[in-house]
């Protein structure tokens, strides 16, 4: 008696789990088909940043980087090349950014350069190794500086490109997407006249960046720049700080730019030199709180405060 | 089983050509009689078995085989009488050579659709091939036989009808004097069971005494001119 | 149905005559019917493929050989186009560009240098494994697959283009990923790979040591930042997770090599704007339109095939007299049979019924004989079809 009691409790509980797994799972598929009508994938922040901005709630955009790795050094796993094979609309910023999709195949016709109508602005890196090997003779491993959408005229390019782009994908939203892009803008403005208020400020003098990201910056605003190439988390050999040493008689800078906030030892030391470490994220990747706007905002308030350094 | 009487009255008959004529004024048989006919070749011997199996008619005179008189039968009604009620056993055997033994003998109800062949009727074409000595045989192509075998198939056949009249043109005319005796004491022996009437046409004076009547054939018909 | 058991005895008894009957009558009936069969369904392999291809552009030259490339990866491949071509295409937005690059072999099949959209124009759909995801990985078609034993995970070798050619193309062990779906077309014969794979058989990429790192013996010169390796920097042959980042590609992309490039016109509109481009004096490229070569093509077939339909006939006229006289020539052979049946009761009806038993026979015997090559023939089309294009 007992063991039919049991087996009868058993049963009941089976189907019970049954209806409620598909209670669970009826309003779950149907958000995701009305999410997945289209997909559009992308391939650093600032563009899914842009896109998201752009679509609002009429496409699902995807930026599926981990948080923790460069995405323009990235190397998607095939599970995830998939993924994006499998989207609607897949955005590049261009500019070499997204290395991996020179070895990765995706359907060219969904693909979109967002930057390609900028090609004539991008900055070229001069010093990048040659080789030359068999009879096809030089050629340089070179490239350009990706971080395109920091010049705000590139950014805007792209968020027009991302416009063109989304309504051809969806037609029925193409005012809204508009719209939005028109409001994007004048966000973008607002950081662009933040920087050029900055750099008056700045004028001409010597500016050091960690690492060579910040070129457009530079060009826009006129910055007279000097790049080092040290990673915020590794402590430069001697060699290097002697070279800064170097560097500082000729080019008198007061502080230096970092992708990331620099470690302890580094900070400590620099400030041995009179350098007072300012970070300003590129963004490439998603910033740990707050949006791209709030971000920059952030990076601007960084910048100004260290203008004012005497 | 009875045999069947026969009569010819006044009886004429030419082959198209014109080449032979045969006049035939009175032949009578009695049903069960065994008669041999002799003659000279070419007399017309032959043609006289054909107008009596009714395979050709003649232009004038009766042919009466028990109440029927066949030459006024139409071509389908005398061939189906024919078949019904005369064995044939021909000079040559007329055997077909893509049959067995037992097909051959069984052919008369394959060809037409007055007999039907069923379960008896092979039942009764064994029985009698046994009894005519082919029973291991029955399988054999034709060309595996020897002539008194094919004589004997040939015999069998015409008798498988059970018929009441048998006729047979020369059956010995072509086996070797052993065989021919054989031969000639089956077709006596099946005819005596059957009580069939038989004509039988032959060369060999030898064999003519186990007939009730001789006839010759030479002095029954008068060649025209 | 004695009839038929005597005409089947007949037939039987006779073999050598019946089956040299049979072998007329099944000729007769096979050979032309083969000849429409493989016709038509030529006609409907080659139209449906190159009704569905809108367009394809490529070098100047043979039309025909420029589409059976592109439809068929048949023919030696055309010279080559720029992948600018593609670019303006698309730039035009005019029409999708579908780029192809088939210049390579790999165990005699053809390696097909194609992007994603291939697959998505042809609807090929992949039936094992998964899709090509990166360079150094190919799918294959459903009989190739077959024809190698090979399946996702396992590796295909290209050929090598020329062995005496040590600048030419290195053979690259590729990674099968998947196998496509059987389609029945040409698809099932070829070897998909990411046309920058197929650039790096061609050897306008290549992956190799970092060079600032190579040992010594191996650089010829070392001038600032300018290194001279000699041809011992080992390449690579094969694509991996590990060395995939040290593969790069020399030269403009714009200029890398496709040999045939299918265009997707958008609409009506857009496909006259773009035939209107390649008919001007100066295009580098011509614009073919597929159904169009393949109509001359198989118009030139049909005039073969309408010469053909007329020795069909008289053929025909002729075996059918030659089966006439063959008959009556046997049924005078068999008059002693016939006379035989005539004195055992045999109707002339049953005698014709006999005679037309046994044409009924060798008729039916040779209708099915027919009926197997031909059903033989339709199975084997497609492989004859390829022969015949070879």
């Amino acid at each position: 008696m007992k063991k039919l009691t049991g087996l009868a409790a058993l049963c009941l509980a089976l189907v019970l789990g049954a209806c409620s797994k598909e209670a669970e799972q009826a309003p779950a598929g149907a958000g995701k088909t009305a999410a997945a009508a289209t997909t559009v994938y992308t391939t650093n922040y600032p563009v899914y940043y842009f896109a998201k901005r752009l679509a609002g709630e009429a496409a699902s955009i995807e930026f599926p980087a981990p948080a923790d790795e460069d995405p323009a050094y990235w190397d998607p796993s095939e599970e995830i090349i998939a993924a994006y094979q499998a989207a609607d609309l897949i955005l590049l910023n261009g500019a070499d950014f997204e290395k991996w999709v020179a070895k990765a195949t995706l359907p060219e016709s969904r693909v979109v350069d967002t930057s390609s109508a900028a090609a004539p602005q991008y900055i070229e890196i001069q010093d990048a190794m040659v080789h030359s090997h068999g009879p096809e003779g030089q050629h340089a491993h070179a490239g350009f500086d990706f971080n395109t959408w920091l010049d705000t005229d590139i950014a805007v390019q792209q968020v027009d490109a991302i416009a063109a782009a989304l309504a051809g994908k969806l037609p029925n939203e193409a005012t809204a997407i508009q719209e939005r892009a028109a409001a994007l803008k004048e966000d973008l403005k607002k950081i662009d006249l933040g920087l050029t208020e900055i750099s008056g400020r700045i004028a001409d003098k010597p500016l050091i960046a960690s690492h060579p990201v910040y070129n457009y910056l530079a060009r826009r605003y006129q910055w007279n720049l000097k790049s080092l190439h040290w990673e915020p988390g590794e402590m430069p050999e001697e060699a290097e700080w002697s070279a800064l040493q170097e560097l500082l008689k000729t080019h008198a800078a007061r502080f230096v730019i970092w992708e990331g906030d620099p470690n302890p030892a580094i900070a400590a030391r620099l400030k041995t030199l009179g350098l007072e470490p300012v970070v300003f994220y590129p963004l490439a990747n998603v910033p740990s709180s707050g949006d791209y706007l709030a971000a920059m905002q952030e990076n601007l308030a960084r910048l100004a405060a260290a203008s004012m350094l005497p | 089983m009875n045999g069947m009487e026969l009569a010819l009255d006044c009886v004429r008959f030419a082959y198209p050509q014109g080449r032979f004529t045969l006049a035939l004024d009175a032949l009578h048989v009695a049903a069960g009689e065994r008669i041999a006919i002799v003659g000279p070749s070419g007399s017309g011997k032959t043609t006289l078995l054909n107008l009596i199996a009714g395979i050709i008619t003649p232009e004038q005179g009766a042919v009466r085989l028990g109440e029927t008189v066949i030459n006024t039968l139409s071509d389908a009604s005398r061939r189906a009488f024919r078949i019904q009620h005369i064995g044939f056993v021909f000079q040559d055997f007329s055997l077909l050579d893509y049959l067995n033994v037992l097909q051959n003998i069984l052919l008369p109800f394959r060809v037409n659709p007055v007999l039907t062949l069923d379960a008896n009727v092979t039942e009764r074409a064994r029985r009698c091939a046994d009894e005519l000595g082919l029973a291991g045989k029955l399988d054999r192509p034709i060309q595996q036989l020897s002539q008194g075998e094919r004589q004997r198939v040939a015999l069998c056949r015409a008798l498988v009808t059970a018929p009441r009249l048998l006729l047979a043109d020369e059956p010995t005319g072509n086996l070797d004097p052993r065989t021919k005796q054989h031969a000639m004491e089956v077709l006596t022996a099946q005819r005596q069971q059957s009580g069939a009437t038989l004509l039988m046409v032959t060369h060999d004076h030898s064999l003519l005494s186990g007939f009730d009547r001789v006839i010759d054939f030479a002095t029954l018909a008068q060649e025209a001119d | 149905m004695h009839a038929f058991y005597l005409a089947w005895q007949y037939i039987r008894h006779n073999r050598i005559k019946s089956v040299l009957l049979v072998c007329g009558v099944t000729l007769t009936i096979v050979v032309p019917a083969a000849v429409f069969i493989l016709v038509r369904f030529g006609e409907e392999w080659l139209m449906s493929r190159a009704a569905s291809t809108p367009m394809v552009i490529g070098a100047k030259g043979s039309r025909v050989d420029l589409s059976l490339h592109a439809l068929y990866f048949r023919s030696k491949a055309p010279a080559p186009i720029g992948m600018a071509e593609a670019a303006k295409l698309r730039e035009a937005g005019l029409a999708i560009p579908v780029p192809l690059y088939g210049r390579f072999t790999a165990r005699s099949f053809p390696i097909v240098g194609a992007t994603l959209d291939y697959f998505d124009f042809r609807d090929l759909r992949v039936a094992s494994g998964h899709q090509i995801a990166k360079l150094g990985d190919c799918v294959l078609g459903a009989r190739v697959a077959q024809a190698l034993a090979l399946g996702a995970g396992d590796r295909l070798l290209s050929d090598s283009e020329n062995v005496l050619d040590l600048s030419g193309a290195y053979p690259l062990n590729m990674r099968v990923t998947g196998v496509l779906a059987e389609e029945r077309t040409e698809d099932d014969f070829a070897v998909f790979v990411d046309l920058k794979t197929a650039w790096v058989i061609a050897g306008l990429g290549h992956g190799h040591q970092d060079v600032s790192k190579a040992d010594e013996s191996v650089i010829l010169d070392r001038t600032g930042n300018t290194v001279v390796a000699n041809a011992a920097l080992p390449e690579y042959t094969e694509i991996t997770d590990e060395n995939i980042g040290s593969f790069h590609f020399h030269g403009d992309p714009a200029g890398f090599p496709i040999t045939a490039l299918i265009a997707l016109p958008r609409d009506e509109k857009s496909a006259v704007l773009l035939r209107g481009r390649y008919e001007q004096q100066d295009a580098a490229a011509q614009l073919v339109i597929p159904e169009d070569v393949v109509g001359e093509i198989m118009e030139m077939v049909f005039k073969a095939q309408r010469i053909f339909n007329y020795t069909v006939v008289c053929i025909a006229a002729a075996t059918v007299l030659f089966l006439v006289l063959i008959i009556s020539l046997s049924l005078r052979l068999r008059s002693t049979e016939l006379q035989t049946l005539h004195k055992l009761g045999c109707s002339r009806h049953t005698m014709i019924t006999l005679v037309g038993a046994e044409l009924i026979l060798i008729g039916g015997i040779s209708s099915l004989f027919s009926a197997g090559a031909l059903v033989l023939v339709l199975q084997l089309a497609p492989v004859l079809m390829r022969t015949f294009l070879a």
